[in-house]
């Protein structure tokens, strides 16, 4: 219970100072947002007005705790670039990148482990070094880089998946219940939707799996060999055959166990992994706003973001860590291991 | 009749030397050829646009876009630069931008580390809450904020990405160190009234030098990337320096009828990157034979 | 063993998912839109924030103003003359300071109310109230009366010989919306930020920023009517990246590419059967802005060095030829220009002169070269510029962003950079929209005056050109200003920006306007042809 307690306090801790530095960061980045706002034809005299009414005339502190006002009562200011709240913005980028977050785990869960479980076993031998070679290109060619080849291929010489987006164009997006195509899809019986949706998630989930190729290959194959080398498991394998298949799942359900406290990290990165290929498909999720907002110099919203994935994200190691409590109670979780 | 048999003997002895020999260096394959590998690389770096064959820099408008030849090798830009000399010179660019940012994140790093690691208590628990916060980060947006309020340069991107690197080592040295202090050589060390300082030095340093090292080798590649793909938001170096991620960035117009000028600089990239993190990876093996890691 | 049982299973099931996932595929990847009369075009940006025709006026809002709003009348860039819109026929007094105009019976808005003279009346004083973008052409506006039903007086100050060229700008909104919709005063300015209430051919559907897109659909009561071959459903689908809009333009999952098609792309799409590219020059001039006003580009001798410094045919030849060279501040499609203007050539040799007379003999000088983000147009010259600026021993630091960020920075004295490239067009048959928002003195921090450059010759110069009747002495008035402008060097010349347009042949049936880069006559556009 006091850990759980601790952990709340850790979040809202976390939460806090990210806001105060990137609020910090964005105030000294030198535009305007009063003119932004008025518009490219709007005069001084406007300008300043609205200078006034957005309390932009007002020293730096008074901003900030106005800001947090707003953050307590649920707003995070308006985006210059859309005109529209914040929080409605990422309402609706969120889900985009949490799914393309979640789909790139599965996949790279999927085909992480069995090539990892290849490596351990032939460990040593040819197959060994395939793997590893393979697992650490995805690490050694820049995502943005692998994305731009990805899309030539399948896309323009191959014609398989599409260029970018969510959905395609003539189908409509499936009643929002969540905010994940996928699921909505599933949930509504929509099938159109769910193969249209499927459809444009596989190149940019892909490409951000194999990123993650190299973490969770060597993972999984230095857990599965400490467990393989374990005594029950070597006496299974003198034991017999039948002994061994048994054995070999428990082993695998063991040495899984560090993968997924590995996997909270691992979301952390996809995060940011995302933001190059949400960028490079036009992946209407929070990467792609934060850039876009970056690049316009459109202050509310990298705050907005720069919280919400830390949030997003000290939520998640929190719950892991959680659950690798209650899976293994053997294990003491040192606050910062 | 002597000579004979040590005749024979040498020769078998040869033949056993020879033997070993192979097994050694085949398994030590890819150490060997990542190092290789990799020297290549950082001499490259470090010789810079002085071995390459054509100017970086100065536009030569009538070979614009031409594809890779004789002449050559990697083909032109839009403004007729030879790209394979751009490629030269960028890895001094991208490789220093690495080792920069290494050399401002590293120090920091290590020092909250074996701050936390060695005091512990009220310091340990402020630098853990610290480095808790920054992991939770999201370090790429962070990095772009950072850049585009101190308008991108080098020393910006450097700045901005060595401010969201240090964490790891600070967690890798805390570790390491906490590991250390309490090993039974150490305690009776302090028993006999050893000064922290010199407790410090001589066991703790030492052996926390080789993960550190495997860490930084691994480590420069990811720097490399990073910083490459701040450049290819336009959020990291300038034009006309060539880093390989600008490279890239600017060959992504051009993709589609004259593919070479992303191609290659990607290439670099990687090819860096997996050389530096093979040789980490061999590094570590080499360090630690005897644990079930290799 | 277990490991390749695993390894196999895993396998089978990947197989067996690209194998869906390619049928699904070729399912899907029919011709898009079974109904032929849709088209979708692509655009960079879906317009920043609004479609209120009063305040956007960019480039960006012109694409999504212009199907949806009319004005009173509407000008021919081929003919060069203006024609009836909302107003029939139109008399202007001998003084030249009443325009009395008959308007058009039986025309709907959007929304179905009458368009009269009051919708008229309402919206001129609007546009006066709301004062942003286009409020400034209605300055020399003394008032307008409703005379009856259909006929409307605008009584001007005093005389203006492009007034015409005002009344096209002046887009006719729904009255009734107008009113039903003001919140606090704002005229509906809220509202008429994601809503649209015109006589235009084509009103608006969606507008859902968090889909990429916009999408008008036809008016079914035009007052031109939809006899013969029209479009039906116009979708603006954006897509920010040119090299990914040209992909999808390849595959038909696009039909027309209307922010510029890079460069580079030209050839292959020309190559390319099934595409039309139109290349042509409207009346659009492209400058480097010096600041004039502070530091050494106060000089006009550094100025003037810069701008011999500056390859102009080795843009010219990058570009493929594409781009003409800018002679003077104004491009040659408009009758204004000085046919006696030289145009620039480089000249290292004269610039180096010029370099030290202006106190700079090694150069050693750095300047901040401002551009718009992921425009080849702008980047080209600008790299080609550094480098032979380098051969000055002059640094020249190319800055990437976008345009509205730019245009905020350059209206601030402190924030403006040294030196920024400006896309300008006429947006009508008028040299003033060029002169004054570029060069007039009471334009800086305001506008385009992003050279913060004051002449006061040059400012009555102008001033005088637009309230003279004569034609011929306006034309001379005009002439002296492009010649001050042209001694003055606040400005490199660039080039004449091309404008770069990409369709499917199915797409027939669109003239490129010669004036205003942005004008789509979609209401003329059809599509025939299309599936394979």
């Amino acid at each position: 219970m006091a850990r759980v307690a601790r952990r709340l306090i850790a979040i809202v801790a976390v939460a806090w100072s990210v806001s105060l530095v990137t609020f910090v960061v964005a105030r000294v980045i030198p535009a305007d947002p009063a003119q932004m706002a008025a518009g490219l034809e709007a005069g001084p005299a406007q300008v300043q007005q609205l200078r006034v009414l957005m309390g932009l005339d007002k020293p730096i502190l008074v901003q900030y705790i106005r800001w947090l006002e707003g953050l307590l009562r649920g707003d995070l200011g308006t985006s210059l670039r859309t005109q529209r709240p914040v929080t409605r913005d990422l309402a609706d980028a969120l889900p985009a990148t949490i799914e393309l977050t979640i789909a790139a785990m599965c996949i790279a869960l999927a085909t992480g482990i069995p090539m990892g479980a290849l490596a351990a076993v032939r460990r040593g031998r040819f197959a060994d070094a395939v793997v590893r070679f393979v697992a650490m290109s995805g690490v050694a060619f820049p995502v943005f880089w692998v994305a731009l080849i990805a899309q030539l291929v399948f896309y323009r010489v191959l014609g398989w998946l599409p260029a970018g987006s969510r959905i395609g164009q003539d189908v409509l997006a499936p009643t929002n219940i969540t905010g994940l195509y996928i699921l909505d899809s599933i949930l509504t019986l929509n099938g159109g939707a769910l193969i249209s949706a499927l459809h444009h998630i596989v190149l940019p989930a892909s490409i951000l799996a194999f990123g993650r190729w190299a973490t969770i290959v060597r993972m999984t194959r230095v857990s599965l060999l400490e467990v393989l080398n374990e005594d029950y498991i070597r006496t299974a394998r003198a034991k017999g055959s039948g002994q061994k298949s048994i054995l070999f799942h428990h082993a695998l359900r063991n040495a899984l166990l560090p993968v997924i406290t590995m996997v909270g990290l691992q979301v952390g990165y996809l995060l940011s992994g995302a933001v190059l290929v949400e960028w490079v498909f036009s992946w209407p999720g929070v990467g792609d706003y934060a850039v876009r907002s970056i690049v316009t110099l459109d202050f509310n919203p990298i705050v907005a973001v720069a919280m919400v994935l830390s949030l997003v994200f000290v939520v998640i190691n929190s719950l892991v860590d959680i659950l690798y409590g209650i899976l293994d109670p053997r294990v003491r979780v040192q606050p910062s291991q | 009749m002597a000579t004979a048999t040590s005749s024979r003997e040498t020769s078998s002895q040869k033949n056993l030397e020879l033997f070993w020999l192979g097994r050694w260096l085949r398994a030590h394959a890819a150490l060997a050829l990542s190092a290789v590998l990799a020297t290549m690389i950082v001499s490259v770096a470090v010789a810079g646009p002085a071995i390459a064959p054509y100017s970086p820099t100065t536009p030569d408008i009538l070979n614009r876009l031409l594809p890779p030849s004789g002449d050559h090798l990697f083909g032109t830009d839009h403004l007729g630069r030879d790209i394979f000399s751009r490629v030269i010179a960028g890895a001094r660019v991208s490789l220093g931008l690495a080792a920069l940012i290494m050399a401002i994140a590293v120090p920091i790093g290590v020092l909250l580390g074996i701050l936390a690691g060695y005091w512990g208590g009220r310091l340990d628990a402020w630098i853990s809450r610290v480095t808790d916060a920054m992991f939770a980060f999201p370090s790429l947006v962070l990095a772009m904020a950072i850049n585009a309020a101190l308008r991108p340069s080098i020393a910006s991107t450097v700045i901005a990405v060595s401010a969201v690197w240090w964490p790891s080592y600070t967690r890798l040295l805390r570790g390491q160190v906490i590991a250390i202090k309490h090993v039974p050589f150490v305690e009776a060390a302090r028993s006999l009234g050893a000064s922290d300082g010199r407790i410090i030095r001589r066991h703790i340093l030492p052996n926390v030098v080789g993960p550190l090292l495997v860490k930084i080798t691994n480590d420069l590649g990811h720097a490399l990337v990073i910083a490459a793909g701040l450049s290819f938001i336009g959020l990291g170096v300038q034009p006309p320096t060539p880093e390989w991620g600008a490279m890239v960035a600017e060959g992504r117009a051009y993709l589609l009828d004259f593919w070479w000028y992303a191609v290659f600089p990607g290439l670099a990239i990687a090819v860096t990157v997996l050389s530096f993190a093979f040789f980490g990876d061999a590094i570590h093996e080499l360090l630690e034979p005897r644990s079930r890691r290799s | 063993m277990i490991a390749r049982r695993l390894i196999s299973r895993w396998a089978v099931t990947a197989l067996a998912a690209t194998v869906a996932l390619a049928l699904a595929a070729t399912n899907s990847a029919s011709a898009p839109g079974a109904d032929t009369e849709n088209m979708t075009i692509l655009v960079r940006s879906t317009g920043q924030g609004g479609l209120d025709p009063v305040v956007q006026t960019g480039s960006s809002a012109q694409k999504f103003v212009e199907p949806l709003y009319e004005g009173l009348v509407s000008y021919d860039s081929v003919a060069r003359t203006y024609r009836p819109e909302l107003a029939e026929s139109w008399t202007v007094s001998q003084d030249g300071l009443v325009y009395t105009f008959k308007l058009r019976r039986g025309v709907e808005f959007h929304d179905g109310t009458r368009f009269n003279a009051e919708a008229v009346s309402v919206n001129y004083e609007r546009t006066k109230a709301v004062n942003l973008g286009v409020a400034y052409l209605l300055e020399p506006l003394d008032r307008v009366e409703v005379v009856d039903e259909y006929t409307v007086r605008l009584v001007l100050k005093a005389p203006v010989p492009t007034f015409l060229f005002t009344t096209f700008r002046i887009k006719i909104v729904g009255p009734t919306a107008i009113r039903a919709h003001d919140v606090r005063g704002d005229r509906a300015q809220e509202w008429l930020k994601s809503n649209a209430v015109g006589t235009g051919p084509f009103q608006l559907v969606k507008w859902t920023p968090e889909q990429n897109e916009i999408i008008f659909k036809r008016f079914p009561n035009y007052r031109k009517g939809w006899k013969g071959k029209h479009l039906d459903v116009i979708t603006y689908r954006r897509v920010f990246e040119p090299t990914t809009q040209r992909l999808m333009l390849e595959r038909a999952d696009g039909d027309f590419i209307i922010d510029q098609v890079q460069p580079q792309d030209v050839p292959a799409l020309r190559r390319n059967r099934n595409l039309i590219v139109d290349v042509w020059s409207p009346a659009q001039s492209m400058f480097i802005t010096m600041r004039s006003d502070r530091g050494p580009l106060a000089s006009r001798k550094l100025r003037q060095a810069l701008s011999y410094a500056f390859p102009y045919e080795e843009v010219q030849r990058a570009l493929g030829g594409m781009a003409k060279p800018l002679i003077g501040p104004l491009p040659t499609a408009l009758a204004e220009h000085d046919p006696t203007l030289a145009a620039p050539k480089q000249d290292l040799q004269k610039a180096r002169e010029l370099l030290a007379e202006a106190g700079y003999p090694n150069g050693g000088l750095t300047f901040d070269l401002i551009a718009i983000q992921a425009l080849a147009l702008e980047r080209l010259p600008a790299e080609l510029f550094q480098a032979a600026a380098a051969q000055l021993n002059i640094r020249i630091n190319i800055q990437e962003l976008t345009f509205p960020v730019m245009v905020v920075k350059f209206r601030n004295e402190n924030e403006a950079a040294d030196m920024g490239f400006l896309i300008v067009d006429a947006g009508g048959p008028t040299p003033d929209r060029i002169l004054f928002e570029v060069f007039h003195s009471s334009s800086r921090g305001k506008v385009y005056n992003w050279s913060w450059y004051k002449n006061e010759l040059l400012d009555r110069v102008l001033s005088t050109a637009t309230q003279t009747a004569n034609e011929k002495q306006r034309f001379e008035l005009y002439r002296r200003a492009q010649r001050i402008i042209v001694g003055d060097a606040p400005a490199i010349f660039v080039m004449e920006t091309p404008q770069l347009m990409a369709r499917r042949t199915w797409v027939k049936g669109f003239k490129p306007d010669l004036i205003s880069p942005h004008q789509l006559n979609l209401y003329d556009m059809y599509i025939e042809g299309r599936g394979r």
